[in-house]
């Protein structure tokens, strides 16, 4: 029997909620969607004009958020973690990351999270490709229950941040404790979710062995919440501080 | 000699002969005349082009007309202020024209002329491809296909800001081939962007051949027409002609694309029209001769 606790809230509903909540609030946030679905019937009220979908196009997409975010806005913007890792990852790395522009990439569908729609559809590769790319924060949250903060957090950094989220719901991460009392989620915290040394990884005979490369790989994916090191602070970070926390 | 700042909010003016000389500089020689400008300009690529490192000469030599009327007549921008608010953008999509672009900036004020010595040097920021931190470059430009979806965004942002400010983006033809432009054109005209502007320098040729016997773009008009553009055809050579197209008041219904018929290597006549003037390294005699060219072909001294 497991001692998880009970599985919580899918961190990228919480994450469609937060943005609802921020979007009426702060008028440089634009939302552009790549027709992902996921703020079907949200309702953004006065900003319903800041939320665009710009159907199935993620390169346009990219680029239309750095041409956003060139003229003072805050674009955060939506698809899959494989297409903007892979297919779009050009105008990622030139258009939004060379220019240390201020825009949060929220890619769902993270890792093996939406194992079941097939290889496609897994991004194993994208904490890699992002990390790599100049000035890119990379935040994954570790669970639903902080995804809101890290959420506030990440768009006073300044600089684009690849907002990285699975697919379904997840269970809720022990709270970061120090001197005894529990901590909030913060961008740059590490939080283990188990130890390497609970659950030895013992080699498995070649025939016992996953098929897949994806299933192979997931064995490898933790829960933390990370930044990339190449990070550095900005002048402007205390600006867009003001408005979005 | 700079560029008139803000110059389309300026009001007309006619000289003791009754011409009009809106948007030429008031002080001195008409150094802003077309022709005077479009020497300069092209006397920079050459010299560019007779650097170490050689330079794209024949994508450079066919923009020429086309920023320089922007730069001289249509856009709103001040050199002194480079990032000004208020300024009309302009995002050179086929960044390996970026020679052109350096020349016309420092035409236009944004820079001395003795900073396009330094092209494609160790340290110097000028090099081959443009990237912002030159005065006055919007965005890093060199792998196609990117200019248009940031100009997506540039408009976006105008119409969200209720501002007239207008968006142009200079791609090449053979740009076009890029699948990437055309998801962006989809969504300009899905989202009836009339604030933006894009201009093709249809000059005909890449770097292995003419875009016909390569990867077929014709027909082109055609091809923007059916994703919803509005289709402007001018000579790309012809400073009226492009002048009249690029202010032409906005379809309210649609984004523009002005395709300018040009040469390849306008104004270099041992490499016009050839698709190996694409990029050239000239040497001392060349570089000559190509100056001279230049020269004598807008009636200027030869040396």
């Amino acid at each position: 029997m497991s001692t998880a606790p009970a599985p919580a809230r899918a961190a990228r509903e919480v994450y469609r909620d937060t943005v609802a909540e921020l979007l009426p609030g702060e008028p440089r946030l634009v939302v552009l969607d790549s027709d992902t679905g996921l703020f079907g019937g949200v309702d953004f009220g006065s900003a319903a004009d800041r939320y665009l979908n710009l159907g199935i196009a993620e390169h346009t997409l990219m680029g239309t958020a750095a041409g956003l975010a060139r003229e003072g806005r805050i674009p955060l913007v939506n698809t899959m973690a494989a297409f903007a890792s892979s297919r779009a990852v050009e105008a990622v790395k030139i258009d939004i990351a060379m220019g240390n522009l201020p825009v949060l990439i929220a890619a769902t569908h993270s890792g093996v999270s939406a194992g079941h729609l097939g290889p496609t559809h897994h991004a194993l590769e994208d904490l890699a490709v992002m990390r790599a790319l100049p000035h890119m924060t990379v935040v994954v949250p570790g669970d639903a229950a902080g995804t809101g903060e890290l959420l506030r957090q990440a768009l006073t950094l300044g600089g684009p941040v690849y907002f990285r989220l699975g697919r379904g719901a997840t269970p809720t991460c022990p709270p970061v404790r120090r001197c005894g009392s529990a901590r909030p989620s913060s961008c740059g915290t590490a939080r283990t979710s188990r130890s390497p040394r609970a659950a030895p990884t013992r080699r498995s005979p070649p025939w016992r062995r996953p098929t897949s490369w994806s299933a192979r790989a997931s064995r490898r994916t933790c829960c933390t919440c990370t930044r990339s090191s190449r990070w550095t602070p900005r002048r402007c970070s205390a600006r867009w501080a003001s408005a979005t926390r | 000699m700079s560029s008139p700042p803000l110059l389309r909010g300026a009001p007309a003016r006619t000289d003791i002969t009754g011409t009009d000389v809106t948007g030429l500089d008031a002080h001195g020689p008409d150094t802003t005349e077309p022709a005077a400008v479009t020497r300069r300009i092209r006397e920079h690529i050459v010299a560019m082009c007779a650097g170490p490192e050689g330079g794209h000469l024949g994508g450079s030599m066919s923009l020429v007309e086309i920023l320089s009327v922007l730069y001289f007549r249509v856009m709103r921008h001040d050199p002194r202020f480079p990032g000004l608010p208020e300024r009309d953008v302009l995002l050179l999509s086929k960044g390996h024209g970026g020679i052109a672009l350096f020349a016309t900036l420092c035409e236009a004020g944004y820079f001395p002329a003795e900073v396009l010595d330094e092209y494609a040097r160790p340290g110097s920021h000028f090099m081959a491809h443009p990237h912002p931190e030159i005065p006055g470059v919007e965005i890093a430009s060199g792998s196609l296909g990117h200019g248009l979806a940031l100009g997506v965004g540039y408009a976006l942002a105008n119409r969200l800001d209720g501002s007239d400010r207008r968006s142009f983006v200079v791609m090449g033809d053979g740009e076009l081939q890029e699948g990437s432009v055309w998801e962006a054109a989809s969504v300009a005209s899905a989202h009836r962007l009339n604030s933006l502007t894009a201009i093709v320098d249809r000059n005909g040729l890449q770097i292995t051949g003419g875009t016909e016997s390569v990867n077929s773009l014709e027909p082109l008009a055609d091809r923007w027409r059916a994703f919803g553009w509005r289709v402007l055809e001018a000579d790309g050579h012809d400073t009226e002609e492009l002048t009249r197209a690029l202010t032409l008041p906005a379809d309210p219904q649609a984004p523009t694309v002005i395709i300018a018929h040009t040469v390849k290597g306008k104004g270099v006549p041992f490499v016009e029209g050839q698709a190996r003037s694409h990029y050239a390294r000239l040497n001392g005699r060349q570089h000559l001769r190509a100056l001279n060219a230049v020269r004598a072909s807008t009636g200027g001294e030869r040396r």
